[in-house]
């Protein structure tokens, strides 16, 4: 038995500042064995994986790796002990051949520093063969369908010899044939002995091709089972979380007429016919996993992203979305995830950041500015020891709320958030909460992205899921349950 | 929220400030006639041109750009100034049109930038060869010279009352006029934002290419003043004049503490930048120190300066 487990992990513990991504989680690979891990966006799944490829240093637990304790692990490491992962992202250099990505970063050399090319070709020549890519080695990478680029992906990660292969939702861009013939490689890997971490969103791929599944929820491990004899509904009621926590203060508020309609509202082959509205006093939830289409959906509103087709109404009246400024003037407000990157100017001060979207004319009186900027500032209770202080030198959850006072200062009906407490701490969370029952209180329409069931759930009055670039349901307030939520965001994505 | 009366130091500034004491404080003890008025005019007149394209410089730095055409603006301007009052033009009709020349030189730089997205280095780079090219066409390479016009030669070298120069008079005017639109307008809390984070300027509803549209524009007309500055320093039309402009007016912003990878600077520090390699050259010219070394000197300057701006920013 001993010499079977490839990768056995006890008690793993990390976290990235307040946020604990794994809590106390246990894992095992072995030989000749394709282990599926499974759960909700965040649940800890690419967290673990970057532990086991030593992308991430964990702070507790034990890792063995082909029955050595490892110390002191690095990636350069992990590839020695033969770990080797196939990205989500495609990590390859498209100006450079086929045989040079597959060597990047371990080419073989002569004693003169020169390549070795003919040992290279051997063995390239041997891993496109195993992989069924059938391509000259001296293709340029670019030239080739992403497909054939994932098998490309797949060769590189063979290079090394592993033992221990990740694959991170491989499937994601391959259809019929193409991803049949990934799980062709995925058996001959396994018959050859290697042991195969895989990580999808498709249960019927997993029911199909893994072995063993691992689910993980919120950071913890849930439990392990055989893929023998298990079903849909038992993979998704192990995903789903039962406590919701009294973290929600979500108030009834009486809901009026629409104030947001989309119609056939579509966007290359990322949206497709997307019709829903939002009445005022209402939180409309939108759920779906990762690349499901709602960031795009909410982008394609706050006039970001130009669509192809659909007509979007604020109030009855059918507006132009040309640009941001087009939504802004309709009064639609959208606070997007990663608001390092998205939500504000880090170089800037508190009071420029609020002032941005609504100054009122070409001559900026700072001193009345800010006089009218307090009182946003005492509402939302942001913590900063003036509005000079750039935004950058705050914490996330101040800086979250310094996007809310910056939207609220223009007025806006319409609130987008995407993913509104992503990396915030709890006490905030429940502050922007109250916040966003405060507004739908003043009539405004909110439409709420989130990864996070629970808040998902607590917070709307109804929830809208999304898959594969639809809208594939909305639910009513009484149908809100995980079990609804997950069906339908699976639903699509398993055709 | 608690109100307290926070007094922002700006270390960079203070410490330009610095050493420009020094250098007064240094060059005036060994070399006594720093002092003399006709001295100081004469460091005003040298840099008057500068000081415009510097003034220019920090608003476009400060989107995240690079202007490197100004001195090949210059020389356009000088020659088509130089050319109308040859053929004896109104010398204010003339001065007019050689700034609107510049202008449209900075408008092109705008489409180029704003609306066509070319990078800022490359297309200015390549307006600069254009520019230059045509300005070198029009004189066939020889200077327009015996222009005949003394209120344009007294524009270049004469003073106010025998102290002030009268090049002085722009500087100051154009300093105010650019301290305002970027400290106290709209347009340049817009500016800050698209250098600082352009996705977020443009989600928060700023027509970011017309503002580097406007941005360059600006520049053009403030270089084409620079222009007239420089020709009628010389009274003449030169294709190479301003040469190398390009460089000092991107060092006296990194000086005054504005960084290159956009969002930050001040008007003042940029000032104060000017100040400092102009005072710098002069005390250095008056020590009996070579060009040569002078370039080594400025250039370890602006290295020292760039490098302590770094330190504070790490600290934040």
């Amino acid at each position: 038995m001993g010499n079977d487990v490839l990768v056995s992990i006890s008690n793993l513990r990390k976290s990235f500042g307040k946020v604990l991504a794994l809590n106390d989680v246990s894992f095992e690979l072995k030989r000749g064995e394709v282990h599926a891990l499974l759960g909700e966006n965040g649940a800890g799944k690419s967290t673990l994986i970057k532990v086991i490829s030593g992308v991430h240093t964990p702070d507790e637990g034990e890792m063995i790796i082909k029955g050595q304790k490892i110390s002191n692990y690095s990636p350069k490491k992990a590839r020695s002990s033969g770990v080797a992962t196939v990205f989500q992202e495609l990590s390859l250099v498209n100006e450079l051949s086929v045989e040079d990505n597959i060597f990047l970063g371990h080419e073989v050399s002569v004693a003169t520093g020169a390549l070795n090319r003919t040992v290279m070709r051997k063995k390239v020549n041997e891993l496109l063969e195993y992989v069924g890519l059938n391509v000259s080695p001296q293709t340029k990478t670019g030239s080739l369908g992403s497909a054939q680029q994932q098998l490309v992906e797949i060769a590189k990660a063979l290079s090394t010899d592993p033992d221990i292969i990740i694959m991170d939702e491989p499937t994601d861009k391959l259809y019929g044939d193409e991803q049949k013939q990934l799980y062709r490689i995925i058996a001959k890997l396994r018959e050859d002995g290697k042991g195969i971490i895989y990580i999808s969103h498709k249960l019927e791929e997993i029911l199909l091709i893994a072995d063993r599944v691992t689910v993980l929820r919120d950071g913890k491990y849930i439990s392990t089972t055989d893929t023998k004899g298990a079903t849909h509904e038992q993979l998704i009621s192990m995903m789903v979380g039962r406590d919701i926590g009294s973290l929600f203060p979500k108030e009834k508020v009486p809901i009026g007429d629409d104030v947001l309609t989309v119609k056939d509202l579509s966007c290359g082959g990322y949206l497709q016919n997307i019709n829903f509205s939002v009445r005022s006093g209402e939180i409309l939830g939108i759920g779906g996993l990762v690349g499901s289409g709602r960031t795009m959906l909410a982008q394609s509103i706050a006039g970001v992203i130009k669509t192809d087709a659909g007509k979007v109404f604020v109030d009855g009246e059918e507006i132009s979305l040309k640009s941001p400024k087009d939504a802004i003037k309709s009064r639609i407000a959208y606070l997007p995830e990663d608001r390092k990157r998205y939500g504000l100017v880090l170089s800037m001060s508190c009071l420029d950041n609020i002032i941005l979207p609504s100054i009122p004319s070409f001559v900026v009186n700072k001193k009345e500015l800010t006089k009218n900027t307090d009182g946003l500032v005492s509402k939302l209770s942001i913590k900063t020891p003036s509005l000079n202080t750039y935004v950058g030198n705050l914490s996330g959850g101040n800086q979250q709320k310094v996007v809310i006072a910056k939207w609220l200062s223009t007025k806006a009906r319409v609130f987008i958030f995407d993913e509104p407490t992503q990396g915030i701490d709890v006490g905030t969370k429940a502050e922007i909460y109250k916040l966003m029952c405060s507004l739908a209180k003043e009539g405004c329409c909110i439409l709420m992205i989130s990864s996070d069931m629970n808040e998902l759930l607590s917070m709307s009055d109804r929830v809208a899921v999304m898959s594969s670039g639809q809208m594939v349901g909305v639910l009513n307030h009484d149908e809100c349950t995980p079990e609804n939520v997950l069906r339908y965001a699976f639903e699509r994505s398993d055709s | 929220m608690k109100k307290e009366k926070q007094i922002n130091i700006n270390w960079q500034i203070v410490g330009v400030l610095a050493a420009i004491v020094v250098i007064i404080i240094v060059t005036g003890i060994i070399r006594p006639q720093f002092f003399k008025l006709s001295n100081i005019a004469n460091v005003v007149r040298q840099n008057a041109a500068l000081a415009l394209v510097a003034f220019a410089m920090t608003p476009i730095i400060i989107t995240g750009g690079i202007d490197l055409s100004p001195a090949a603006n210059n020389a356009l301007v000088s020659i088509v100034v130089a050319m109308l009052l040859v053929r004896g033009m109104n010398v204010y009709a003339a001065m007019t049109i050689g700034i609107m020349a510049g202008t449209a030189c900075g408008l092109i730089n705008g489409v180029l930038i704003g609306y066509l997205r070319l990078p800022p280095f490359v297309a200015t780079l390549s307006t600069q060869c254009i520019v230059q090219g045509v300005a070198l066409t029009i004189t066939g390479g020889v200077p327009v010279t015996n222009l005949g016009s003394e209120v344009y030669k007294t524009l270049g070298i004469g003073s106010i009352g025998n102290i002030i120069p009268v090049n002085f008079i722009p500087v100051v005017v154009l300093f105010a006029l650019t301290f305002f639109l970027i400290h106290k307008t709209k347009f340049g809390i817009n500016t800050y934002a698209i250098g600082g984070n352009e996705t977020v300027a443009l989600w928060a509803g700023i027509n970011v290419k017309k503002h580097k549209l406007l941005v360059y524009t600006f520049a053009g007309f403030m270089f084409g003043i620079a222009g007239v500055i420089a020709g009628s320093r010389v009274s003449s039309g030169q294709p190479y004049l301003s040469t190398g402009i390009e460089l000092d007016a991107i060092a006296a912003a990194c000086i005054g503490g504005t960084s290159m990878s956009g969002g930050k600077g001040t008007m003042l520090g940029t000032l104060l930048g000017v100040m400092l390699m102009g005072l710098l050259n002069n005390a250095l010219n008056l020590s009996g120190i070579s060009t040569f070394v002078q370039d080594i000197v400025t250039g370890f300057v602006i290295a020292i300066a760039v490098f302590v701006s770094m330190i504070r920013d790490n600290k934040n």
